[in-house]
């Protein structure tokens, strides 16, 4: 099944996220299957980076649109851009 | 036109005004958001403003369409928003909408700086005087901030 297959992503940090991972981003982060639920995709990210104790507090946003509902499953292709959202600040 | 910049040089809201102006138009309202120098009862020395640009540019253009579907008179949209370092008292961010009539462009700008403090991907740090702590900030109309999910129990 072609869902099984996993996928390779640009993932970005920013903020909080961006301290605690060390790191601002990766060109290389894989995702196991390319259908995917955002929570779990959202669990791995914050396991792999140091992530989990702000794992409630932090949205995942896919090709620059927000993932609002964590329950989604959504579809990523290879190249596609991942970033962890914490809770904005700006103006 | 919609005006929309992410910069990092100190903001000019006598040019944003000018760019925003508009023969038609009978009213420039302007929002001009400043940073403040303390958070309670601690000083703040600095704040330190980063973007998600790409994204933060494309939800501000969504958040311009928005403005123009609920308002149709306005005419031009100007958003800039400052990243960097931003010393106490400066602005962090302007905006400006004229409209050929008053009513449109204040409430516009009203609506514009709620939602952009709701979905445009910005984030403030404030440094506080003395032992070097900081502290990111969350706003309140954020709905996956911490004060949110606190005041909107489910």
């Amino acid at each position: 099944m072609s869902n099984t297959d996993s996928v390779r992503v640009k993932l970005l940090f920013f903020a909080k996220s961006r301290e605690l991972a060390g790191v601002s981003g990766t060109d290389d982060f894989l995702v196991p299957h390319a259908e995917i639920k955002c929570s779990e995709l959202l669990d791995l990210i914050c396991n792999r980076y140091n992530l989990s104790i702000i794992r409630n507090n932090v949205i995942l946003a896919h090709n620059e649109q927000y993932c609002a509902d964590l329950s989604e499953t959504i579809r990523i292709r290879n190249g596609d851009e991942l970033a962890v959202i914490p809770p904005i600040s700006g103006g | 036109m919609n005006y929309l910049k992410l910069t990092f040089d100190k903001l000019d809201v006598g040019a944003l005004n000018d760019q925003v102006a508009h023969e038609s138009c009978g009213a420039v309202s302007l929002f001009v958001g400043t940073t403040r120098d303390n958070f309670e009862g601690k000083t703040v020395v600095l704040l330190e403003y980063e973007a998600y640009e790409a994204m933060a540019i494309k939800t501000m253009n969504l958040l311009c369409e928005e403005v123009r579907a609920r308002w149709p008179d306005v005419v031009n949209i100007g958003i800039h928003h400052r990243l960097g370092t931003v010393p106490v008292k400066e602005a962090s961010v302007v905006i400006a909408i004229s409209s050929p009539h008053r009513k449109s462009s204040l409430e516009a700008v009203h609506f514009t700086i709620d939602e952009l403090k709701k979905s445009v991907p910005v984030w403030k740090k404030e440094l506080y005087d003395g032992e070097g702590s900081s502290e990111w900030k969350e706003n309140s109309e954020c709905t996956w901030s911490k004060k949110y999910k606190d005041n909107h129990i489910l």
